[in-house]
């Protein structure tokens, strides 16, 4: 699979699965093409072979055994912050908590596959609602994990997605058990109290500023994920700067905001994908030299990632009422879409998993026809199956789409140290807007006549 | 009622792989606790009660709850014997380190 990307006045080749990318200009593309015209005939000789290669990188089997990525235990619906663009909205989901002898019987189990299969980590991820509401669920969770596993000779692994809004008491012991703590935590007062209230009068920046500086003086690996707003999107730089004044970040990872009705009733808007994506880039450059990673969920260039979230990972999700899925969005959201992510339960004793269930999602994730011809289609993932190319969506790009395009497209050109050119490339709308909307990037497709 | 526990001055802990290590300075002694002993110091250091603890680690050790009654007394009788946790008598003022 080979890709031409336009970049101003040259084409960035890209070959994900052969892992081999080039900047060319356009006699090189053309040559690469088949039309010799005064290009280094060494340089592309060594392209054309790539051409003729088998690729580096092979997926995973679409059938074989069970390897789940991690454990994910959604130990309630329920919240306790009043997001104004919730997309869970406790309201509409069971009440039900995890059942604390369920998700005992689930680790054991999980330990004792991985200890058959040799694998070396047992990753056990917290989701919600907000996790830390059923607080006895991640106490009995850490510590059976961390027994099993020092039975069976595993590591441990403990991910917490978390609004940060608890205790004094509580945040000392996330930092000291968790590896990784994903706090949603959308900035200074101005914009947490106002995106992520407590209730229609009560602000919860107070108690999550407190829970970061915790976790920053504690060993966990600290991300703080940021909610992105039409509003806040031009303050993308000055809130990566403050993050990591104020607090011990290790990644920041900004997302923008995802539609829901709660969102445009408060009168929010999706960032312009141009903006958020020159944004984005500019406030990554700016930390680059503070040891702090500036993230966004669909960018993984380095290596060829078939999915943008658990699903095709064969990730096993336990919800209260004892359903195994791969996703942690809630059931309805999938059905509404067609979809089924279901992929087994637990019942008593047992831990039923639907293999052909798990074969499916597998191949889910695989020829989605928004993203046939797109260049980030292996970095990406095709973004998130429930939400953005979900059965019958639309083949055209969307604004995920435009900011993923340029987000990878300058992640390529700086592991090809072209920091220049991605300078001048955020400077230019005409030659954004030519990346953003190009509707096939395959090699196949760029016509002689555009190269010539 | 259940006497109430504190540390004993100056004994602090950390988050070990396989458990957790207390550490006595007055005695110079470091103590390594391995599961389930582990999970009951984290409970009875983060003030849990201890009907809920007796609960709590009859899940973690999957034992019963008069199995976890035991070892969590048993655990409380040595750590007291060791110097790392002491009785707080009732009308005591209850310092900060009270579990």
């Amino acid at each position: 699979m080979f890709f031409a990307v336009p970049i101003l006045n040259q084409w960035l080749f890209h070959a994900p699965l052969h892992g081999t990318t080039a900047l060319l200009n356009t006699s090189a593309l053309a040559a690469l093409r088949g039309k010799p015209g005064g290009a280094d005939a060494d340089s592309i000789a060594q392209l054309a072979s790539v051409l003729r290669s088998d690729p580096e990188y092979a997926s995973e089997s679409e059938k074989g055994s069970l390897k789940p990525k991690f454990l994910g235990l959604i130990t309630t619906r329920s919240c306790n912050l009043r997001c104004v663009y919730c997309g869970f909205d406790a309201s509409r989901c069971s009440s039900q908590s995890l059942d604390l002898d369920m998700a005992v019987r689930m680790i054991d189990w999980l330990a004792a596959v991985l200890k058959e299969s040799s694998a070396k980590t047992l990753n056990v991820h917290f989701f919600g609602g907000e996790p830390t509401v059923h607080w006895d669920a991640i106490e009995v969770a850490i510590h059976r994990t961390r027994m099993i596993a020092a039975e069976l000779g595993l590591n441990p692994h403990f991910e917490i997605s978390t609004n940060g809004l608890f205790d004094e008491a509580s945040a000392l012991f996330i930092g000291d058990y968790f590896d990784t703590v994903v706090l949603s935590f959308d900035g200074p007062a101005d914009l947490q109290d106002r995106y992520r209230p407590k209730s229609r009068n009560a602000g919860s920046f107070e108690t999550v500023d407190r829970t970061a500086s915790i976790l920053s003086d504690s060993p966990t690996e600290l991300c703080m994920r940021v909610c992105v707003t039409q509003e806040s999107v031009r303050r993308l730089t000055e809130l990566a700067g403050w993050f990591c004044d104020r607090y011990r970040p290790s990644v920041i990872n900004f997302e923008p905001l995802q539609v829901t009705p709660y969102s445009e009733e408060a009168g929010l808007t999706v960032p312009d994908p141009y903006e958020f994506g020159v944004a984005f880039l500019c406030a990554r450059r700016q930390l680059r030299n503070r040891g702090v990673s500036v993230v966004y969920s669909a960018d993984h260039v380095d290596s060829p990632s078939i999915s943008f979230c658990p699903v095709g990972y064969d990730t096993l999700i336990l919800s209260p009422d004892g359903r195994l899925s791969s996703c942690y969005l809630p059931e309805q959201d999938w059905i509404q879409r067609g979809l089924d992510l279901n992929v087994g339960r637990i019942d008593g004793e047992r831990v039923e998993i639907d293999m052909a269930s798990i074969h499916r999602l597998r191949r889910l994730v695989h020829e989605k026809p928004r993203c046939r011809n797109c260049f980030c289609q292996w970095s990406c993932g095709g973004g998130c199956h429930v939400n953005h190319t979900y059965p019958g969506c639309e083949p055209e790009y969307s604004a995920f789409c435009i900011q993923t395009r340029i987000i990878n497209a300058c992640s390529i050109l700086e592991s090809l140290h072209e920091d220049r050119l991605m300078e001048e490339l955020l400077n230019n709308p005409s030659g954004l807007r030519d990346l953003g909307s190009r509707a096939s990037d395959r090699l196949e497709d760029v016509t002689i006549a555009n190269v010539l | 009622m259940t006497a109430r526990l504190v540390l004993t001055d100056d004994v602090s802990w950390c988050v070990e792989s396989g458990g957790i290590r207390v550490f006595n300075p007055q005695q110079r002694t470091s103590h390594f606790l391995a599961y389930p002993r582990a999970a009951v110091w984290d409970l009875i250091s983060r003030n849990t009660p201890r009907e809920k603890c007796f609960r709590l680690i009859s899940l973690i050790a999957r034992c019963t709850e008069d199995q976890a009654h035991r070892l969590v007394e048993d655990a409380i009788q040595e750590w007291i014997r060791a110097g790392l946790l002491k009785r707080l008598d009732h009308g005591q003022h209850l310092d900060p380190h009270a579990v």
